[in-house]
């Protein structure tokens, strides 16, 4: 029997204050738990959530009970919490995509009973292989149940994951001998309703009230991206101290944001799902970067892309840096008491997104600030969130029939081989349907197989009207949010259903006005900024595997490994633009599809020499080749006659195209667009001695590029740099 | 489409106590059929139902305590133990997450506590009814009845029409086709119902996850026409565990109100023989039905004699049944509450009445050409293979072992089985200290 008096003893020793006692509400859902009770917390951020299941799991292991599961979304948290529990003296471990090597040892702690708290993702917890290799072996073991960001089981709440689904669907079979805790910052009482109803009903709530009294919050309406790019170096610069977060809906932007603040002597980097170290990045992070252990261990780009952002997130701990930009990647969980800033670069997409994003600043500290800056281009991005959220009707009925039409299943590569649909979309489509009840696809190994439930197998329309319905709505809220007058964390707490003591904070941009910050920008900071938008170039990353090995082989003499050798590779290369956006992005577009005939703008053709000259490459290339095209072959090669005329260099026309194919535009995933191009390039004559820049118009999956150079360096050119005009890839996160 | 995949609190707690949960490897073992009898007898006997475990506080919850306190009535299970009780009912998540699995592929659950749970079974085999019954498709053809089919493997032209001929009438009749889903006999008879829109209730003697998914059951099943059921974990693969097969009869019998056995071979080593033949000497046994035809098979003509019942080919189904009717059928249990099989008969069955009464079936000599149809005749023939040489009994076990995916006790009984039948030889050589046990094949 845990009493009070102990357990604070206990809370006490692990914070290192002897004064410290529990919050309202604290101990009693501890003691809910070692009861059998199941509960469900909703309180704010920084309230102290974990220190329940920190020492519920410490308890429960007291009294001869198992480890405890917890199950929050990001690995960022994840981190964070394994630290945070060991100062509690909880044996605490995480299973997640970055530690693959280190899964065997700690499933055989847990077996040998050495482990208190295990973290996994929702996402681990999802996937077959997991559920097999880890979690089933140590299932008997669990001891308590703990849920993280809780309010995503629901159906009602912002979002839709289907890895969550999966997660209301264990929730709803667990028997009571198992006790459960779930947490969250943000629920309605639909929300509440719903996690009760997966719950049982007799879960305990505690609800607490969501204000943050340091939170000093703002909006501010500034249409073009280069006024906000000149307003935040501005702001940092001038009135805002200390380290935050800086949120952007796309990698994109993040990119850019990131970069604009670098070039105004601002340390800020971008943390998305794929990002890797930038080119400018400060030489005495990178040298330190280089040293790092996991850096140097990591093998593959995803080992990379982990290794990075942990040192991204320690630069931030310790303020070794004003900003990580991010995109919500770096969402959920991420605990740093003295956040001085949250400041959003696009309107998050939900108050729930809103509240749980700027929620992070300012916990430990007496004052940090949170703004939103709104732009023209938020509600666009917003309704294509919206629209791709679900997969259609008909890309869940051609893959549903595909896979029935088989008796042993079709592997994620067969699909992939089938269907001219993009691989993100395959995959929407099998997570969405295997989320589903009654599930008409199982995995079963490596095959995606068809239940008796796939003939009747129907998306669930009405669902997914009255979701996309809740989505608007939540974006209309957050526009309501940007053009309130009154009380603005008033308006979230009202929003979020939070309890509150006053329906004024005191604080807030429109409590306060005389502590508004200026919503002006400098002139000639917006100029700078414009010219960076329109000169931003887009880097083309050689591609290093095929996605059809099988017919690569066939095609250039290999061995049918997935690995590109590194002879047929093409170097790092770039696009002069995003197409359509910027100056030199909507001139392509102009160029492409509203000249008659279509013909290039002269300054592109400076444009492209001078980010060659700019860039000063290592190797120096002595010619100029186009890719050719069936359809429209003066266009690209006439811009190319053009660029090598200003660049004094040879422009070769040997690079040939041999068969017609359909745009590469039409091809969806990556095998189909490898296979469209695979055969389509010759050599005719004898390419000039040196290596060469490879000129196209548009670049998006990089095959073309990616096919045509490997033409040329088995003709004997030693290098080829790719270089588009435009990048249409779509690089939203 | 609707399905509800949910289970009632008494079939939580009985898996929790009983399931595998798809691992043989666990720690923590879940309770034998043996002791799950004893522990429902214990908790009916106090007016509890399973699902009252699950409250239960810890292993020093007085409802555990007293019901671990009640002893076997014969000794011969393993007694409880409050400590492993309470560790299996708190193995929650490797439940719910098993259910989330089986849902997936549209398996469901029920236990003999539950009101679904088919009578028929219930009354059929008393306590050898399976605790647990996973099953997918049609669940209103839970209830049963009908008729079943079993035969050879390999079956000869006349039997495999003589099947079809009667699977017609009987689903003219408007009859469920029982049967076991095994090449030969098993599928001669599905296939037949299922191209006349006939019901078929299939016992498998496996888990049902493989079949589930094959493109002929997935068909069945989607239209309704179809039951499949297993007693055995939804993982397990087929050959898993030797007695699964035979167990699998026993099913087939208990859902069926009568049997027709089209071929058979004779002696233990055939399934379809051993299946009928304990049948017939169930005292809740149905109808059996043989055969006979031009050149009866060895199987059915010995069974005849064993009081199955001779089918006449020239009357109609409804015929043959009608003058069996009249037939001696043995005693019934009675129908019952809860725990129907646990009345004072019980234990009896529980525990095999061949051991108890000592009717144990003569040995059979073994002949190469004896019909490999039992999990144990296939074994066999695998071991005599091996013993081609003489080799270390140690050796042919983990071979055997490894060969078949069985457990260690399951391959020591079958060796010990066929020692004990002359099928193997065993014997002791000694070369100074060290002793080395060799197994023999018989010239």
């Amino acid at each position: 029997m845990i009493t009070r008096e102990y357990a604070l003893s206990c809370l006490r020793q692990a914070i290192a204050n002897p004064n410290a006692d529990f919050r309202d509400g604290q101990w009693e859902a501890i003691d809910g738990v070692l009861n059998g009770r199941r509960q469900l917390v909703v309180q704010r951020t920084g309230w102290g959530k974990s220190m329940i299941y920190f020492l519920a799991a410490k308890f429960l292991r007291s009294q001869g009970r198992g480890m405890s599961l917890l199950i929050s979304p990001l690995i960022a948290l994840m981190r964070n919490q394994v630290a945070a529990a060991e100062r509690v003296g909880v044996r605490c471990y995480t299973i997640n995509s970055t530690n693959p090597k280190e899964w065997d040892g700690i499933r055989e702690k847990i077996l040998s009973d050495a482990a208190d708290l295990l973290i996994v993702s929702p996402e681990r917890l999802a996937n077959d292989d997991f559920r097999r290799t880890i979690l089933e072996p140590i299932a008997d073991r669990i001891g308590l149940l703990v849920v993280d960001e809780a309010h995503c089981v629901s159906d009602w709440g912002h979002d839709f994951r289907p890895d969550y689904k999966k997660i209301s669907r264990l929730l709803e079979r667990l028997p009571r001998t198992v006790p459960v805790l779930a947490t969250t910052a943000t629920a309605t009482s639909r929300v509440i309703d719903d996690i009760k109803a997966q719950m049982g009903e007799s879960v305990e709530v505690t609800r607490g009230n969501l204000v943050r009294k340091s939170l000093f919050l703002q909006n501010i309406r500034l249409p073009s991206q280069e006024a906000r790019l000149a307003w935040l170096s501005g702001i940092l610069k001038t009135r805002i101290t200390g380290s935050g977060i800086i949120y952007a809906l796309t990698i994109r932007d993040a990119e850019i944001v990131s970069h604009w603040l670098r070039m105004n002597g601002i340390a800020a980097y971008a943390y998305c799902s794929k990002v890797l170290p930038p080119q400018d990045m400060a030489p005495e992070l990178r040298a330190e970067l280089a040293a790092k252990e996991s850096w140097k261990a990591a093998t593959t780009e995803s080992a990379q892309v982990a290794a990075y952002r942990e040192f991204l997130e320690d630069l931030l701990l310790g303020n070794r840096i004003r900003a990580l930009v991010a995109t919500s990647a770096l969402s959920m969980g991420f605990d740093k008491p003295d956040l001085a800033f949250v400041i959003h670069y696009q309107r998050p997409k939900s108050v729930v997104d809103y509240y749980q994003q700027v929620g992070r600043a300012g916990r430990g500290i007496d004052s940090a600030y949170g703004v939103l800056l709104n732009g023209e281009e938020d509600d666009k991005i917003g309704e294509f969130f919206i629209k791709n959220a679900f997969p259609s009707e008909q890309d869940v009925k051609s893959v549903l029939d595909a896979i029935a039409e088989t008796s042993e299943g079709l592997s994620r590569l067969e699909l992939e081989r089938k269907f001219n649909l993009k691989k993100g979309k395959i995959e929407q489509v099998l997570k969405f349907v295997m989320s589903d009840v009654p599930q008409p696809v199982v995995k079963d190994g490596a095959k995606y197989r068809a239940t008796q439930y796939v003939r009747a197998y129907r998306i669930p329309a009405d669902n997914i009207l009255r979701l996309t319905a809740i989505r608007h709505e939540e974006m209309r809220t957050m526009d309501a949010y940007v053009n309130s007058r009154g009380c603005l964390m008033g308006f979230l707490c009202a929003a979020l259903e939070s309890p509150a003591d006053s329906p004024h904070c005191g604080r807030c941009r429109n409590c306060r006005p005389d502590l508004a910050l200026p919503e002006t920008v400098e002139p000639a900071s917006l100029q700078a900024a414009a010219d960076l938008l329109r000169k931003s170039s887009v880097p083309i990353v050689p591609r290093r595997q095929w996605a059809d090995p099988a017919s690569a082989a066939v095609r250039f003499g290999l061995n049918g490994k997935a690995t590109i050798p590194p002879e047929l590779r093409m170097e790092e290369g770039l696009a002069l633009s995003a197409y359509g956006a910027g100056e030199w992005g909507r001139l392509v577009q102009k160029g492409k599809y509203a000249t008659n005939p279509p013909r290039f703008d002269d300054r592109l053709v400076e444009a492209c020499a001078n980010m060659i000259e700019e860039r000063q490459l290592e190797k120096h290339p002595s010619w100029i080749v186009p890719v050719p095209s069936r359809r429209n072959n003066a266009l690209v090669g006439d811009f190319a006659d053009r660029l090598a005329l200003r660049l004094g260099l040879p422009c070769w026309r040997g690079l040939v195209k041999v068969i017609d194919t359909p745009p590469q535009k039409d091809m969806e995933n990556s095998a189909f667009q490898q296979n469209n191009v695979i055969d389509a390039f010759a050599v005719d004559g004898k390419p000039p001695e040196g290596g060469c820049i490879l000129v196209d118009d548009m670049v998006d999956s990089k095959w073309t590029f990616t096919v045509a150079a490997a033409v040329l360096r088995r003709a004997g050119v030693p290098f080829v740099f790719p270089l588009a005009l435009a990048d249409s890839s779509n690089n939203g996160e | 489409m609707e399905i509800d995949f949910s289970i009632s609190p008494d079939t939580q707690a009985v898996l929790l106590l009983c399931g595998a949960f798809g691992r043989s490897d666990r720690e923590l073992s879940p309770i034998t059929p043996g002791q799950y009898n004893v522990l429902a007898l214990a908790l009916d006997k106090l007016g509890k139902r399973p699902a009252d475990l699950i409250g239960a506080s810890g292993p020093e919850d007085a409802l555990i305590r007293e019901v671990c306190a009640v002893p076997s009535e014969n000794g011969r299970v393993k007694s409880l133990d409050p400590e492993k009780i309470t560790a299996l009912l708190r193995r929650g998540v490797s439940l719910s997450s098993a259910l989330d699995k089986w849902a997936s592929y549209g398996i469901r659950v029920i236990s003999r506590a539950d009101d679904s749970y088919p009578s028929r079974l219930r009354r059929h085999l008393g306590g050898k009814a399976p605790a647990l019954l996973y099953y997918a498709g049609n669940a209103e053809l839970l209830p049963g009845g009908g008729m079943a089919f079993v035969g050879s493997r390999d079956i000869s032209a006349e039997a495999t029409e003589m099947i079809r001929r009667v699977v017609r009438g009987c689903v003219d009749l408007g009859m469920n086709i029982v049967s076991g889903g095994a090449r030969g006999a098993d599928q001669t008879a599905m296939q037949e119902a299922a191209s006349m829109g006939g019901k078929v209730i299939g016992a498998l003697p496996c888990g049902l996850m493989k079949a589930c998914l094959e493109p002929s059951n997935r068909d069945a099943l989607a239209d309704g026409r179809a039951l499949l059921f297993s007693a055995f974990d939804p993982e397990i693969r087929p050959f898993s565990y030797g007695q699964v097969a035979m167990d699998r009869n026993k099913y087939i019998y208990g859902m069926a109100d009568s049997c027709f056995v089209a071929e058979s071979g004779i002696g233990s080593k055939s399934g379809t023989w051993s299946g009928a033949d304990e049948e017939l000497r169930n005292k809740n046994r149905n109808p059996v039905y043989v055969y006979l035809g031009k050149t009866p098979s060895a199987g059915c003509a010995d069974l005849a004699k064993r009081g199955a019942l001779a089918w006449n080919d020239q009357k109609t189904v409804a015929e043959n049944l009608a003058e069996s009717a009249h037939a001696d059928r043995g005693g019934g249990l009675k129908q019952d509450d809860l725990f129907s099989g646990f009345t004072a008969a019980e234990p009896e069955a529980e525990y095999g009445k061949g051991v108890a009464s000592g009717k144990v079936p003569e040995p059979v000599p073994v002949s190469v050409n004896a019909e490999e149809e039992t999990m144990y005749g296939i074994f066999l023939g695998e071991m005599k293979s091996l013993l081609s040489v003489p080799r270390k009994e140690a050796d042919v076990k983990k071979r055997l072992a490894k060969k078949f995916d069985l457990v260690a006790a399951q391959v020591k009984h079958w060796i010990e089985k066929a020692v004990a039948e002359g099928a193997a030889i065993r014997k002791e050589y000694a070369s100074g200290k060290k002793k080395s046990v060799m197994l023999e094949s018989v010239k």
